[in-house]
């Protein structure tokens, strides 16, 4: 093997870059870039192959490694006991398989919850609760409700072992999954296993009927979630990087926009005191009402007060703005035209970014306890992060101006809490959108695609 | 069972001593640490189904941090849980009797002053489970 080819059939277009392959690095040989064919994926692929191969065939010297975002991530729908507890371990899973949160359900589910369910049909239903030996009283009544839910779709048992029992009785006609507990103990979150379900079901029940379950018999190859990808591949960066090694990676779209963090929690400082479960150092988040074209509406509407502040700074009006944004609802690709547009899409974009990275982040707040002042922390800190990787769409093409301001000034619901926010962030782009197509190669090439990643696309400015 | 220290106070070893006899007494011990707030006890008890909730607290601000909390669980849908609180609970010289007395009408099933030995609460504990499965009418476990 001397040549990677790697492809992200994408929601809005499908990209395509073929690799030298040396040992420590991957030389960048062509890329492409076609519409992604939503009615038959195989056909975007075949297009990127033209491009690169001048034929739809991939030469033999050539490995092949492709991932598909399946209409921006699968919709799940988290059932769990405690928000902060199995739900919130729920909603982690979720997101860090490649899942975008559809709906979330707390407590016990009623009638309504299940109809909205079936109303919603999410792809998945990742239901929990309970460590194991827990409660039962409540994650029994919500499998007696969810009998009722649709056998079509997928249900994903990662709840209190205690039940498995009474899971295969209820559900004995569902496509029923019964896995390891999110949370096997409290402050035990065991994520890796509804993770790795998720991804398995993504593959098997959702990519048939869309051309590529015919790409896979082609090819001998499987493809992966493009999310799944992307978080595999910050892995790989931290494992291999020296520098930085605490960082952000941000994918903004235009109906969702995608938060990795990689932090280290053994830098965090003693003295602070955590409370709720543990965060992992490697994070994904996915924010599915804040984008760029799509939901720009929603994310506009996130932070009214930055909104206007923003408006003020670059003396616009509120109405171009609505103009602006009126434009999206007929013609979602639409580009901006003039000066005051291109200022505006800035502007969309801050908020995005300032608003997913608000979400993201811990809170910490202050104690005063008899012996003097007490930090307390939940969530994680990203205070330390300097290096914040822009990929995707508009940030692709953006420089450090955009973190200017972006996250100054965001205070929480909570007004003795402080939003633990990168404090001195500098902005790196991954100006050629190579970096959905390096995570590919990662998973044969790890070492080559983060030198590549870190050395010549996003973080050229650092190498030097 | 649950346990932690409540409120804004951070002494972490008491807890530790705690967690460790409560364990090798048999109990199934959930440890919040220090720092735990009414509600992080609660959202424990629920998602582990827990039988007891078991509150320190050392400072002297217990009776403000405590107060509140049945009803709290009452209101969570915890009506049956054992609720206990032992530490210096007061700042200041108060009969322990009056401690106890105090605390019991805050809706506590047993109040522990400091000098109390250990072994004690565990009887205690033990009792009070057994007690409450048989009023439940489930099969004890022990």
């Amino acid at each position: 093997m001397d040549k990677i080819v790697s492809i992200d059939i994408g929601s809005t277009f499908t990209k395509g870059a073929l690799f030298r392959y040396y040992d420590e690095s991957l030389e960048l040989i062509s890329r492409t870039c076609v519409p992604t064919t939503t009615s038959h994926l195989a056909d975007g692929f075949s297009s990127c192959c033209l491009d690169l191969f001048g034929s739809e065939e991939i030469p033999g010297n050539c490995s092949l490694v492709y991932s598909s975002s399946a209409k921006g991530g699968l919709a799940i729908a988290a059932i769990g006991v405690v928000p902060e507890l199995t739900l919130k371990m729920a909603k982690e899973a979720a997101c860090s398989a490649g899942g975008k949160i559809q709906s979330v359900f707390a407590y016990k589910l009623t009638d309504e919850d299940i109809t909205l369910i079936n109303n919603q049909r999410p792809d998945i239903i990742l239901f929990t609760g309970g460590t194991d030996g827990g409660n039962e009283i409540i994650v029994g009544h919500n499998l007696h409700m969810i009998k009722d839910i649709s056998k079509n779709i997928p249900i994903i048992f990662a709840a209190n072992r205690s039940l498995h029992k009474q899971a295969r009785e209820l559900l004995a006609k569902h496509q029923l999954h019964i896995i390891e507990n999110v949370l096997p103990e409290l402050n035990c979150p065991n994520p890796v296993p509804a993770q790795s379900k998720i991804r398995e079901i993504f593959l098997k029940q959702i990519v048939t009927g869309k051309g590529l379950d015919e790409l896979m018999e082609r090819t001998g190859q499987t493809p992966v979630p493009t999310p799944y990808s992307m978080l595999e591949f910050v892995k790989v960066l931290a494992d291999y990087s020296k520098s930085p090694r605490e960082f952000c990676i941000i994918d903004m779209g235009g109906a969702t926009t995608d938060f990795y963090s990689r932090t280290r929690r053994e830098l965090d400082s003693d003295s602070v005191i955590t409370r709720g479960l543990p965060e992992p150092d490697i994070k994904r988040t996915v924010e599915g009402d804040v984008g760029m074209r799509i939901c720009a509406d929603a994310a506009i509407a996130s932070d009214a007060r930055f909104v206007e502040f923003k408006l003020e700074e670059n003396s616009l009006s509120r109405d171009e703005l609505d103009a602006f944004l009126f434009k999206f609802k007929e013609e979602p690709s639409y580009l901006p035209k003039n000066d005051t547009e291109k200022k505006l899409e800035k502007l969309l974009a801050a908020v995005c970014l300032r608003t997913a990275a608000v979400r993201h982040s811990g809170r910490r707040r202050t104690v005063y306890t008899i012996v003097g002042p007490t930090s307390v922390q939940t969530g994680k800190n990203l205070q330390r992060i300097q290096t914040i990787i822009g990929t995707g769409g508009f940030l692709a093409q953006a420089g450090n101006e955009i973190l200017k301001d972006t996250f100054a000034g965001a205070t929480s619901v909570n007004p003795e809490e402080e939003i633990l926010l990168p404090e001195n962030p500098e902005f790196f782009a991954d100006h050629e959108y190579l970096l959905p197509l390096l995570a590919n190669t990662a998973r044969i090439a790890p070492k080559a695609a983060a030198a590549t990643a870190l050395n010549k696309i996003a973080l050229r400015e650092i190498s030097k | 069972m649950v346990l932690g220290v409540i409120g804004a106070d951070c002494h972490a070893v008491g807890n530790k001593i705690l967690e460790r006899v409560f364990s090798e007494a048999g109990f199934n011990v959930v440890n919040l640490g220090v720092m735990v707030s009414q509600d992080e006890y609660i959202d424990a008890a629920i998602e582990t189904g827990a039988e007891a909730i078991i509150v320190s607290s050392l400072y002297g601000h217990g009776e403000i941090d405590c107060q509140g909390f049945r009803e709290r669980c009452v209101e969570r849908g915890l009506e049956n849980v054992i609720l206990y609180v032992g530490g210096n609970l007061v700042v200041g010289k108060t009969p322990n009797e009056e401690i106890v007395t105090k605390f019991k009408s805050m809706g506590y099933d047993r109040v522990f002053t400091p000098d109390t030995p250990l072994e004690d609460c565990i009887n205690f504990l033990k009792q009070d489970i057994l007690g409450r499965r048989a009023e439940d009418g489930q099969n004890s476990q022990y």
